[in-house]
């Protein structure tokens, strides 16, 4: 994660490292004429000699989230958990928002920002509720996002939030150069925000606006900041890179609903494992008219849509 | 013509091997091959039933499917037991110390054996995990009131003289009158078209009877909220958690506020563009 922005003269040499061994020297040295040549001298030698999240081994892993844990410390004044949970055997996650129910309050909006560390200012949130037209149906062109009477649901519309499909077939994760972004076991995609680069190919190529950059430094007040975190998910991010919906994954892969289905006071999200013949996701899928948004783009969302009417 | 040939010989001669072993791999299934029988009579039922009851908490399970009999929580009774004493006594096996003791047994159990099946207040007939009914503040239990002896009963239709809160809201269909749900002789409870009555942490049985296909969605869990664990304990939310009963339909809500346009969108400090 580099910041091309050239704000302060590169702070000298950093700590001057044990050379141990012909590696650990050639490592810190190539990390110190980098950062020099690019000027980034907020991060430290770790974090830029990171790996990838997937190439870490279990103690490199332990150390990095030491690490990332001192630092949320240091910068919100509370005990940040940050987790590293596995996908669950046996598991794909599957989504389904009842468009019949939803009613656009816009609650679950507000429930994921807070629960997933979105940063306030400027303003991020992966749920984008659109109000639609009852007469032109599911039509991205009579869409609007601003609404705001005094009250939901209003006459001949209908609601249509928009959040991370979890596609199948994701092309975000088809046009990352660098690898930093990937589909999990259980179906969840995910960004390795130490490994992404910021650009924002992935937003390009993503059809449902569903990716999100940090165009500035994130601002959460501390009071706000959510400590129970995951590496691959909700974690505060810094400046620079792309996030987006997983899930709630530091919830549900402690068998917890995601936030946003806890939250709707219609009872329209249904969540719950596709391999199991009787969840709720199940359930829909066989008994309701089930839809898929911009199903003709082959991503195979994991995201459904239907009518429970 | 059309032979029919009665099929009452289970083991008949004609019966494929085939065929006999698919029907006890169903039996065993349900647990109730004459194998399975002997072990369930030989084992401590309390222990044998825990395993089922670990899977009942994520199913409705119905009062008849239940095998063991309810006797409070220290002790469930298995019915091979108490065969398998009876016979025990009648065929001289068990000494009368051993029957003294099972007597014993028994006779702690029925102490801490409470009604047959009493529910929890949180918890409906089927097992499912419901919160408590919205109650007005103490409205409820509607029986210090309406106990029959300083309130008549009086089952006319009519405007009430309490209760202006409800009948100005009452819109239900219509012709809706109190005891058309409400039940008449026992004011806490509620009751259904054929009279049954159902408590109040059961109602959507009463809803149920109109609304049959909002009850068969609910039960499966496409209609209505879930809370909890979407893989292990839920709370299920009642209808009248989100329809008030006595005006069914789901009332409109303020928004949350909408997003920022992108042209109004600060950037923080040290942001760049």
């Amino acid at each position: 994660m580099t910041d091309l922005r050239p704000t302060q003269p590169p702070a000298g040499d950093p700590e001057t490292p044990a050379c141990g061994s012909r590696r650990e020297f050639l490592g810190t040295a190539v990390a110190t004429v980098a950062m020099a040549l690019t000027g980034c001298g907020q991060v430290s030698k770790e974090e830029f000699l990171q790996h990838n999240f997937r190439e870490l081994s279990k103690d490199e892993l332990k150390t990095i989230i030491a690490r990332l844990e001192h630092e949320y410390e240091e910068k919100y004044h509370k005990a940040v958990k940050v987790g590293n949970e596995p996908p669950l055997p046996g598991v794909i996650f599957g989504y389904a928002l009842d468009l019949s129910r939803c009613i656009g309050c816009r609650r679950c909006v507000h429930a994921c920002v807070k629960e997933n560390n979105q940063s306030r200012d400027p303003q991020i949130q992966w749920i984008r509720v659109l109000q639609m037209d009852k007469e032109e149906g599911v039509d991205i062109q009579h869409a609007e996002q601003y609404y705001n009477p005094e009250e939901v649901p209003q006459e001949s519309h209908f609601y249509m939030p928009v959040q991370c499909q979890q596609c199948k077939r994701p092309p975000c994760v088809k046009v990352c150069p660098v690898g930093a972004t990937w589909k999990e076991k259980d179906g969840i995609v995910v960004v390795d925000y130490n490994w992404c680069i910021g650009c924002r190919y992935c937003m390009a190529a993503c059809p449902y606006g569903a990716r999100h950059f940090n165009w500035g430094e994130p601002h959460i007040d501390s009071a706000d900041v959510n400590p129970v975190t995951h590496y691959l998910g909700n974690r505060p991010r810094p400046k620079g890179v792309v996030e987006k919906c997983t899930f709630c994954i530091q919830r549900t892969r402690k068998g917890l609903y995601p936030a946003c289905v806890e939250i709707c006071p219609t009872g329209s999200r249904k969540f719950g494992n596709l391999l199991d013949a009787k969840s709720e996701i199940r359930q829909v899928l066989e008994s309701k008219r089930v839809f898929k948004f911009k199903e003709d783009l082959n991503t195979q969302p994991t995201f459904f849509y239907f009518y429970g009417v | 013509m059309n032979i029919r040939v009665p099929n009452k010989t289970l083991m008949g001669p004609r019966e494929g091997r085939r065929a006999s072993e698919a029907r006890n791999a169903r039996r065993r299934v349900a647990g109730t091959t004459r194998d399975e029988r002997d072990a369930a009579s030989r084992r401590p039922p309390a222990f044998a039933r825990r395993d089922e009851a670990g899977q009942a908490l994520r199913g409705v399970r119905s009062l008849e499917q239940r095998t063991t009999l309810p006797c409070g929580p220290f002790l469930a009774v298995h019915p091979a037991w108490l065969h398998r004493g009876l016979v025990g006594v009648l065929l001289g096996t068990l000494s009368p110390i051993q029957f003294a003791g099972l007597a014993l047994l028994l006779l702690t159990a029925t102490a801490f054996a409470g009604p047959p099946v009493k529910p929890t207040e949180s918890s409906a007939p089927e097992g499912i995990q419901v919160p408590k009914p919205p109650f007005s503040e103490g409205i409820f239990p509607c029986s210090s009131c309406h106990d029959g002896k300083s309130m008549k009963v009086d089952t006319r239709r009519r405007e009430l003289g309490m209760h202006a809160e409800i009948q100005e809201i009452l819109h239900h269909g219509p012709n809706r009158w109190c005891l058309d749900c409400h039940d008449a002789q026992n004011r806490d409870r509620l009751h259904l078209a054929s009279g049954e009555p159902v408590a109040f942490t059961a109602s959507y049985l009463l809803c149920g009877q109109c609304h049959g296909d909002k009850l068969r969605d609910w039960r499966v869990g496409i209609h209505g909220k879930r809370t909890g664990s979407w893989n292990g304990q839920k709370q299920y939310l009642l209808c009248v958690n989100c329809h008030n009963p006595h005006s069914p339909h789901f009332k409109p809500l303020k928004p949350m506020p909408p997003p920022t346009r992108p042209e109004y969108i600060k950037m923080a400090k040290g942001g760049v563009r």
